[in-house]
């Protein structure tokens, strides 16, 4: 009644109107800041999602975005830079994350695009045998070229020069320091080839890069243990993805035995700091147990791999005069890969290096380490029992482990673990009395050393020369002591 | 409205602006969680509540050495609370467990436990991220040693740095 009434007036219909336009334009106001209040906050959500590590929320969620904005790159680019972080030898995704870098580059032509789609096609290169490289490389060198001196474009061309086989190029490219305006994950990638550079160029400070690469570059974690054995898993279900972490796990690995374990890697008196800076930021990465650890604390690591890194350590430590390190790297090794016996018998040897190194004043520690020595050897000896082909690795352990007991002022011990692996392992008479007689020489017991080397000769063992001058030498002695008394 | 009572209104309309500004930026954050604390004790203790700022609201230009932040851990999203030791641009390198900032040693009252066989390479901490490091280091290195610098978009807040005890 009161709106009709107000509709015959000119004004009154004119107010009503405006009122009506009004209302209308603040509703359509509010219907927009609405949906892009829920729009922002879904990508901002997303955006949390990718950063975090997500897996499967960060994918949903930034698929929603990308369908929402159809004329925006961003999506794009951090769904295909989530795709290519997690592709890791998936064909499939790799070629999704292809596509999006590729539809946000013909949606804007940025740098980001441009890098995005340079990186995939290294990594589709990297999958391809070398061969058939050719094609890929040649469209990153095109997409670099438009690039130009984007601060991000130098680890991809030094990318680029690795895959071409051209290290010392590679290593040209990325000389100095970063430059500071270079973003997270390039700095990442800098010292990534850098390293790969390094471990092509065998240089010893490929270690300390592979390092400092893996802190940069934020690696995806998976969500399942890499290490652990595919389980038979439904049809329909997609597998597990697959993560980029093991690259820098295999980095790390192929780094600390260039470093360390490579002779030809650089200066002895560098080896030192080299190995201490090696087991302090390796420990950080592998926890000396083979195992995961808490999430994200610990590489989560394949066992055999995690043994290798720490063998090089050790070996390392032992180049440079670091025996009871190398102990401690070889034990780590050991527990890492406990089947593999060359760890067990290399911590042995490191004990026996270190005991000898000690003054001969220091008689009981010598003792001790000798026994250690000796544990080590009978580990060592465990794992070799049965293992075809290694039957000449089982007798120089039998035989090293003897010595160690002697050493270790447990000559009994020692000459009773020859009779006993006698029984299991028979050699011919000749080398038996052959090794008793040593044994003994090596207990400074000549009279039975001289009646094994005996027997031996007598049997015509090859070495017959060897302990005719021995017995010679040792008769020689006492007649010596006689005359002096 | 009598002239003599507009100072008062003005002087409410300001308060009601600055707890609206400051409730917006700010949020009082409780530190309960026992495997978050292990890094920065005795400075935060466990049940203790602090005026955190909104990362949200901050820059990378906003956030300061030597303040605590509580972030999400690349790679796994843990929230976890640490010090930021050197900002974007700045160098950073751990030799025989001392700090060194832009080649300058930094003195560290709050550090607790450092080992002399610490020691980093040399990193100059990339745009948009910062570096930092566990109060408690001897325990746990669950820091940027482990993970690297942290991007300033990890960091939920920020909280002012305590003035270091002068230890005579």
């Amino acid at each position: 009644m009161i709106t009709a009434e107000t509709l015959k007036d000119p004004k009154g219909a004119g107010l009503v109107g405006g009122g009506v336009a009004v209302l209308l334009i603040t509703a359509l106001l509010a219907w927009n800041t609405f949906q892009r209040v829920t729009s922002e906050s879904a990508a901002a959500e997303a955006w949390l999602a990718f950063h975090n590590g997500d897996d499967g929320q960060a994918r949903t969620l930034l698929g929603a975005m990308r369908d929402d904005r159809p004329l925006d790159p961003l999506p794009r680019l951090l769904l295909g830079a989530y795709e290519a972080d997690r592709s890791g030898d998936d064909p499939a995704r790799l070629a999704a994350a292809t596509r999006l870098f590729d539809e946000a580059w013909g949606l804007e032509p940025s740098a980001s695009a441009a890098i995005g789609r340079a990186v995939v096609r290294l990594r589709a290169a990297v999958s391809k045998p070398p061969e058939q490289r050719a094609p890929l490389l040649a469209e990153v060198d095109e997409i670099l070229r438009q690039l130009g001196d984007d601060p991000d474009a130098a680890p991809l061309k030094a990318g680029l020069a690795i895959l071409r086989n051209k290290p010392d190029e590679a290593r040209k490219l990325l000389e100095g320091a970063p430059p500071v305006e270079a973003s997270l994950q390039a700095v990442g990638a800098w010292h990534w080839n850098r390293a790969a550079a390094m471990c092509m160029t065998r240089d010893g400070r490929a270690l300390d890069e592979a390092m400092l690469a893996y802190q940069l570059r934020q690696f995806p974690e998976p969500d399942v243990d890499p290490r652990a054995k595919p389980e038979p898993t439904d049809p329909a279900q997609p597998p597990a993805p697959p993560s980029t972490i093991l690259d820098g796990q295999r980095l790390l690995t192929l780094a600390a035995r260039v470093a360390l374990a490579d002779p030809g890697s650089g200066k002895p008196e560098e080896l030192g700091p080299r190995c201490d800076r090696a087991r302090a930021g390796l420990s950080m990465r592998f926890n000396g147990k083979g195992k995961v650890g808490g999430r994200g604390r610990y590489l989560p690591s394949d066992g055999q791999d995690e043994a290798a890194v720490w063998n090089a350590v050790g070996l390392g430590c032992v180049r440079a005069g670091k025996f009871p390190e190398a102990s401690v790297a070889f034990e780590a090794a050991r527990k890492a890969n406990d089947k593999e016996p060359l760890y067990a018998l290399n911590m042995a040897e490191a004990r026996r290096l270190e005991a000898e190194a000690l003054p001969v004043a220091q008689a009981k520690e010598r003792q001790r380490l000798f026994m250690l020595a000796s544990g080590a050897y009978q580990l060592g000896f465990d794992r070799l029992v049965g293992k075809p082909g290694r039957e000449e690795a089982l007798m120089n352990t039998v035989w090293n482990l003897c010595v160690a007991c002697i050493d270790g002022s447990n000559p009994r011990v020692g000459l009773n673990f020859y009779s006993n692996t006698q029984t299991k392992f028979p050699v011919d008479e000749a080398q038996r009395n052959r090794d008793i007689g040593a044994l003994f020489d090596h207990t400074r017991n000549g009279g039975e050393m001289i009646r094994y080397f005996e027997k031996a000769i007598a049997k015509g063992h090859p070495d017959s020369a060897a302990m005719q001058k021995r017995i010679r030498q040792y008769q020689a002695y006492q007649a010596g002591q006689g005359r002096r008394r | 409205m009598q002239g003599e009572s507009l100072p008062f209104v003005a002087i409410g309309a300001a308060l009601i602006a600055g707890c609206v500004w400051f409730v917006q930026r700010y949020e009082l954050v409780r530190f309960a969680d026992k495997d978050e604390l292990q890094f920065c004790k005795p400075d935060v203790k466990e049940g203790t509540q602090r005026f955190g700022r909104d990362a949200a609201y901050l820059t990378p230009a906003d956030i300061h050495q030597l303040q605590l932040v509580q972030f999400r851990t690349p790679r796994t999203g843990r929230v976890t609370l640490s010090r930021v030791i050197a900002v974007e641009g700045q160098r950073v390198e751990i030799k025989a467990g001392k700090v060194h900032v832009d080649g300058e040693e930094l003195r560290e009252p709050y550090g607790k436990g450092m080992s002399v066989t610490d020691q980093a390479p040399e990193l100059v901490v990339p745009m948009g991220c910062l570096y930092v490091l566990n109060d408690v280091r001897q325990f746990d290195r669950y820091d940027s040693r482990a993970f690297g610098p942290i991007p300033v978009g990890a960091v939920m807040y920020v909280f002012a740095a305590k003035e270091p005890e002068v230890t005579r």
